[in-house]
């Protein structure tokens, strides 16, 4: 009798863990028509591997780089392991579990990340909160996963107990089945690929029509606690004998301090790294805030991306005397296939925004 | 027997996930700004702007402005306005179909705080209208009430700067 009630019990716990699951998998976000970024993370395992050069860091790099363009023009592998609002704790996490995968030859860091300290000087919370999902759920596990997580949570996850809902976000979605709809039942196993290594398309315009501008600040010292992480990215790639480049994308908002820029202009002079502020380089990479945006200067849309990313792979080639692959058959299939993709769902957004117009 | 053990175990453990766990909504928009502490306030060109609040009736009470910029954010949907009224900034932030006042910066010393601090003003008389605990050590006075914030920043014994925030929870 006695074990007859264990294995009952055995059985019950693990139909529920199965159920759990299979609810969890319905009940998470899929981004896969809105907030397309939140699927980015995720998209990388499968491309992992053979690349020679990997950007890490926020919007400014999935946004304003083609890696498609790179290859394209001059035979470099690239991924962009980019995310919305990447926070720098987060970029080196993402990069310590990269070199896991891959020891690219040169790793890029976008520095705008540099300005927030903590995840409450974000500002918005629920948006912070929002962001850390889009950036965390979609790591595999591992410990810089977990080391992510820990660094990430917001004082209000930490209250109640956040972190659990990272190891099981079924606890975080859990009352998300009344927002279901027919997208959650038909990507629960199998996501569609929203990127072309680690770059959102835009095909859209919508030029710069009046100057950025942004209140005054009080400090505009980097904090410590930036600084550490900036730190220990060098070490890490130093310890791969990879290359980190550290980049300001030309993206005119938020606004990039004259004083922040000096800051890392010192930096990367003292610990011989190359640092590029592409704001600095706008009219050579031909960059026209009329056609190249798609949301007023924030981000470019494809047209400036491929411009900005032929500009920047000739710096990578010349600097890094990076291999071109175009000469390797078996990289070259694999690459063209990429390179089709990408022309394809060009293709298919311009037409999509032309029928619109 | 067997199947009621199933049966109870398999309710115990959804109880426990669906019904234990509230503390997160999944909504990840903006706040709406409502807070039980009142916000700081201040009156520009005859207007009273408080922070985090709707902001339709301040627009319009301060009337055609001299541009206006929008900025999405990544990932989400609205768009962040900044105001220039020619002797201020003023932003929001989207919260459901209307706009929440989000934060405000003085452009010159046409304005003044309600405690009559504008730029320019001594380090002596913020210190005297705001205190001096309200200094943060460095080069600024931060003064917070409800979800607002107010920094008065100091160069050379000035008042050089004078912004507005609404701290959005």
């Amino acid at each position: 009798m006695k074990k007859k009630n264990v294995m009952g019990i055995c059985t019950a716990v693990c139909i529920c863990l199965l159920i759990l699951w299979l609810l969890q998998a319905l009940l998470m976000p899929k981004y896969m028509s809105e907030s397309q970024e939140g699927a980015l993370i995720a998209e990388y395992y499968d491309e992992a591997g053979g690349n020679d050069v990997i950007f890490i860091g926020d919007c400014e790099v999935y946004e304003n780089f083609s890696p498609i363009t790179l290859y394209e023009e001059y035979g470099i592998t690239s991924y962009i392991r980019g995310s919305a609002q990447q926070l720098i704790w987060q970029s080196y996490y993402l990069m310590e579990e990269t070199f896991k995968y891959e020891t690219p030859k040169v790793m890029v860091f976008n520095v705008l990340s540099m300005k927030y300290d903590t995840p409450e000087s974000t500002g918005n919370l629920k948006h912070r909160e929002a962001y850390n999902r889009m950036n965390l759920d979609g790591m595999r596990w591992s410990m810089s996963k977990w080391n992510s997580i820990s660094a990430s949570l917001t004082e209000e996850e930490k209250e109640w107990g956040g972190n659990w809902s990272y190891i099981f976000p079924i606890l975080r979605y859990h009352d998300r089945w009344s927002q279901l709809s027919s997208e959650d039942f038909k990507y629960i196993f199998k996501r569609d690929e929203v990127s072309d290594n680690g770059y959102l398309m835009q095909v859209n315009v919508k030029p710069v029509t009046s100057e950025h501008v942004e209140k005054p600040i009080a400090d505009y010292q980097f904090s410590e606690n930036c600084w550490e992480y900036l730190d220990a990215m060098k070490e890490l790639c130093e310890k791969h004998s990879t290359k980190l480049v550290l980049i300001k994308a030309p993206s005119l908002s938020p606004v990039w301090w004259d004083q922040w820029d000096a800051q890392i202009e010192e930096y990367a002079k003292k610990n011989g790294l190359l640092y590029i502020n592409f704001l600095d380089y706008q009219q050579e990479i031909g960059i026209d805030w009329n056609t190249d945006t798609y949301d007023t200067g924030l981000h470019l849309n494809v047209y400036g991306a491929e411009k900005l990313s032929s500009y920047f792979g000739k710096i990578l080639k010349d600097e890094y005397d990076l291999e071109d692959h175009r000469n390797n058959e078996d990289m070259s299939s694999q690459w063209t296939k990429k390179v089709n993709s990408y022309n394809e769902r060009k293709k298919l957004l311009e037409d999509i925004r032309d029928n619109k117009n | 027997m067997k199947k009621s053990i199933v049966l109870a175990v398999i309710i115990c453990i959804m109880a426990i996930v669906f019904a234990g766990c509230g503390g997160q909504s999944t909504n990840t928009g903006s706040s709406d700004g409502k807070n039980n502490e009142p916000t700081l306030s201040f009156t520009v060109n005859g207007t009273k702007v408080e922070l985090g609040v709707d902001a339709t009736d301040i627009l319009k009470s301060l009337g055609e402005p001299k541009s206006v910029t929008e900025e999405a954010s990544c990932a989400f949907e609205g768009l962040d306005k900044t105001y220039f009224y020619g002797n201020f900034y003023l932003t929001t932030y989207p919260n459901g179909d209307k706009e929440n006042i989000y934060s405000c910066w003085f452009v010159d010393d046409s304005l003044s705080t309600d405690e009559n601090i504008y730029i320019g003003a001594t380090k002596a008389e913020v210190e005297s209208a705001y205190g001096a605990e309200s200094f943060n050590g460095n080069n600024a006075y931060v003064i917070k009430k409800g979800a607002s914030m107010l920094t008065i920043i100091i160069e050379d014994d000035c008042v050089s700067a004078i912004t507005y925030d609404a701290i959005i929870d």
